[in-house]
């Protein structure tokens, strides 16, 4: 049986990392994230779990250290954010591309600038086409169920690609609740021990790896990660069912509340989709037919799924928390994309919300609906973002 | 020779590259139970590309800022495998070790990883066709400092004196012997190796390519290059310089020092000079 | 063939399937072609001390059946052997003239 905590996101992917028995970590603290690594470190000083913790003198270092370790064929964990996550850039690419199997832990921060320590999604959105997985949770319980089961996707055969577990910075790294450790044998059911199944450091085989590659070749390679992670689409389906069989708790790429006969559906991701779904049970309460959809996997995209679940909604209302200076957010685009990929004719709005640690109140959402209501009613398509909780005295502007 | 070959004959290295040289040196002291990374660099030519590799043991393409990490991470992974007997080696030139990678550097050898990491230096950016870096020598023209580099080099190796190091030395092409005994008492120790090799490069210091070799010697001859070694906090030098009167024909033999004047030669000369007496004093210290 | 390409195919039989960028091939350029001058190894003068092959950069000097052996193949022609070796018995040909020779 589990053990019942109260633990904050961040100490939640601490003991989802021990109980997926990572063998190495290396990371770099950084604000809103450090929690993570501190627990840990704690951990193994501890001897509650036995692995390899590599202090990384920067994030960039902690990256590639993953990278080496993974190579040479163990189970890998990094953390970060911001300044940090953007400092890894490069290496996210490489680690993709390389096909190596790493999972890190994104506690998402506002990336500079102007500078901030709060919460938005602009850092892991920079990460969007670096090739890893990217699964959002809501809370502490789902980012150990996350972590947990990155790793077996990850590892997939099918799949052999990284995975970036989203949380949002203060609202669920520092948010303390009930969470459900699973004891070393429940997770056992689960989590195997690391297996080799692709390209590494091997004396008895020696070749080169992540080596310059030439436009003969490029394309196909960049194609066949496509394809990996388009796989990762069924195998996280299939994870999903067996952690729900395991333990109970059942997840899946999209999960939406009343939007079954909804004419306006609200699409969110992270920790708002709490807020979110508690006012849409509200206004249904009210006799409003208005739904949520929360992206639980941004990377792969649900396309398919969305384009379902959308499929006779009137008005779609996108909130990003993040702004695409200059165009539409990026989980708007998306949502466009899975839209046209279903046919799906329903007046959809861009809303930014939320930046760099903006709350996103009931009110907001409630703002957000009702624009989005108006706007479908006028017939009105969208023609720039909606920022929804703006104050529009404070901008500077010379016009 | 060695009865396995490690590096591949048929390699597009340039002609007369000391860099390849230094390669076949290293692994013939090490072996095949070696694992190699190299940077975006000179060296990342024998790492190849496509579906090729000049390497005969298993190597990585890593990026240019942190390999000393990358290392790190294969270094500690092998620890946990219990492959006590793989050795770690990093390839790298000057500019992915005194400039881009010295945090990551300066960070693994704090860490005290198990790793050997060579530094072949040709005195600049050469793989992107020769601009300058902090190891480039005052006066020598680079495609960024056309009329000479106006600055003093980098000494990383008085840099790293302060760092817990299991072993640290200089080398140089000009003496592969050497080379190969210092790679080998590097082999032996179970924590972080710093192994700084001179590595003349005839397309970047404008030479004829039979010479690499002299050149090199050219230079411990002078003193522009030292050799000495630091173990168990003992600095011990293994060359006492001829003659550094001789430094002038070391300079006038690469077309890259063409435009240096005399009030630079003599800087140089006595740079040099300084150089070995402060090396002097510094080993009949304790360091650690 | 040299004897890693020999090594390496030996091995690629067993290799098994890889995802990624991985290269499994061995570098094998006949760098030989780009020569213009050759080293010729005056064999009565040269007393085999080995010291050309520990400062040829591409490792293709090697002492076969008790004489010093240059590999063409992949010899580029840089002329350190040339420089280095203390009897000085190794000549640097043109390529022209060894063709005329028909070397």
């Amino acid at each position: 049986m589990g053990v019942i905590k109260a633990l904050d996101g961040n100490a939640a992917i601490a003991h989802g990392v021990m109980r997926s028995k990572v063998q190495l970590v290396a990371a770099y603290p950084i604000t809103p994230q450090t929690p993570i690594v501190e627990t840990i470190a704690s951990l193994i000083d501890k001897k509650e779990y036995e692995a390899t913790y590599i202090t990384a003198e920067s994030e960039h270092s902690a990256l590639s250290a993953i990278i080496g370790a993974a190579s040479t064929g163990v189970r890998t964990f990094t953390a970060s954010a911001s300044h940090g996550l953007a400092l890894m850039h490069e290496l996210t690419g490489t680690c993709s591309a390389s096909r190596l199997p790493a999972v890190m832990a994104v506690v998402s921060r506002a990336i500079p600038g102007p500078m901030a320590l709060w919460c938005d999604h602009s850092d892991i959105m920079t990460q969007r086409d670096q090739g890893w997985i990217q699964l959002f949770a809501k809370s502490p319980q789902e980012a150990l169920d996350f972590t947990m089961i990155a790793y077996r996707v990850s590892e997939d055969e099918r799949v052999l690609t990284p995975t970036m577990v989203d949380i949002d910075g203060f609202y669920c790294s520092h948010l303390t609740e009930r969470v459900d450790v699973p004891s070393e044998e429940e997770a056992e059911k689960f989590i195997g021990d690391f297996k080799v199944v692709n390209a590494h450091l091997d004396t008895d085989m020696p070749y080169a790896m992540n080596n310059l590659t030439s436009p003969g070749i490029f394309t196909e390679i960049k194609r066949s990660q496509d394809l990996g992670m388009r796989a990762a689409s069924g195998v996280l389906d299939e994870r999903f069912e067996e952690f729900g069989n395991v333990f109970g708790r059942r997840y899946s790429r999209i999960i939406c509340d009343d939007v079954e006969d909804a004419e306006t559906v609200v699409v969110c991701m992270g920790s708002m989709s709490g807020t979110a779904k508690h006012v849409v049970k509200q206004l249904r309460a009210s006799g409003k037919k208005v739904g949520v959809c929360r992206i639980v996997a941004f990377r792969p995209f649900p396309s398919r799924e969305l384009s379902g679940v959308l499929r006779g909604v009137r008005n779609v209302a996108v909130i990003d928390r993040v702004s695409a200076m200059g165009s539409f957010g990026p989980l708007y685009e998306e949502v466009l994309a899975a839209m046209n990929y279903g046919r799906i004719g329903a007046n959809a709005y861009s809303f930014v919300a939320g930046l760099g640690g903006r709350d996103i109140w009931e009110q907001t959402i409630e703002d957000v609906i009702a624009k989005a209501e108006e706007l479908g009613a006028r017939g009105e398509t969208c023609q720039a973002p909606i920022w929804i909780d703006l104050k529009e005295e404070k901008v500077v502007y010379n016009a | 020779m060695p009865e396995l070959d490690l590096v591949s004959k048929g390699m597009t290295t340039c002609q007369g590259c000391a860099m390849e040289l230094i390669a076949r040196a290293a692994l013939e002291v090490l072996g095949p139970k070696t694992i190699t990374m190299t940077p975006p660099s000179c060296s990342a030519i024998i790492t190849g590309n496509g579906d090729e590799t000049g390497w005969g043991i298993p190597c990585v393409q890593t990026v240019l800022m942190s390999l000393p990490a990358f290392a790190s991470g294969v270094s500690e992974a092998l620890k946990i495998q219990g492959k006590n007997d793989v050795k770690v080696m990093g390839y790298a030139g000057d500019g992915g070790t005194f400039d881009i990678g010295f945090q990551a550097l300066s960070g693994a050898i704090e860490r005290g990883h198990k790793a050997i990491y060579i530094c072949c230096n040709n005195e600049a950016y050469m793989n992107t066709g020769g601009q300058r870096s902090s190891a480039t020598t005052i006066g020598a023209t680079t495609k960024t400092t056309p009329t000479g580099k106006k600055e003093v080099s980098k000494n990383i190796d008085f840099m790293l004196l302060h760092t817990p190091l299991a072993y640290q030395a200089t080398a140089s092409v000009g003496d592969i012997r050497d080379f190969k005994r210092k790679v080998a008492k590097a082999a032996e120790k179970d924590g972080p190796c710093f192994i700084h090799v001179m590595s003349p490069c005839p397309s970047g210091w404008k030479y004829p390519t039979d010479q690499t070799i002299a050149i090199a010697k050219k230079a411990i001859r002078s003193g522009m290059w030292l050799l000495w070694e630091r173990e168990n906090g003992k600095i011990t030098i293994n060359r006492k310089p001829a003659d550094f009167d001789a430094i002038p024909e070391y300079l006038h033999s690469q077309k890259r020092f063409s435009r240096l004047d005399d009030e630079t030669t003599e800087k140089i000369i006595a740079e040099a000079r300084t150089r070995y007496q402060t090396l002097l004093k510094l080993s009949e210290l304790e360091l650690n | 063939m040299q004897k890693l390409v020999q090594q390496r195919l030996k091995k690629l039989e067993a290799m098994p399937k890889l995802i990624g960028p991985v290269s499994v091939k061995v570098s094998d350029v006949p760098t030989g072609t780009w020569r213009y001058r050759r080293p010729v190894i005056r064999h009565g003068d040269c007393v085999k001390c080995g010291i050309c092959a520990e400062y040829c950069p591409c490792g293709v000097i090697e002492k076969t059946e008790g004489k010093m052996v240059i590999d063409y193949t992949y010899c580029k022609g840089c002329g350190i052997c040339t420089t280095e070796c203390p009897k000085k018995a190794i000549d640097f040909v043109l390529e022209s003239e060894c063709n005329k020779e028909g070397d």
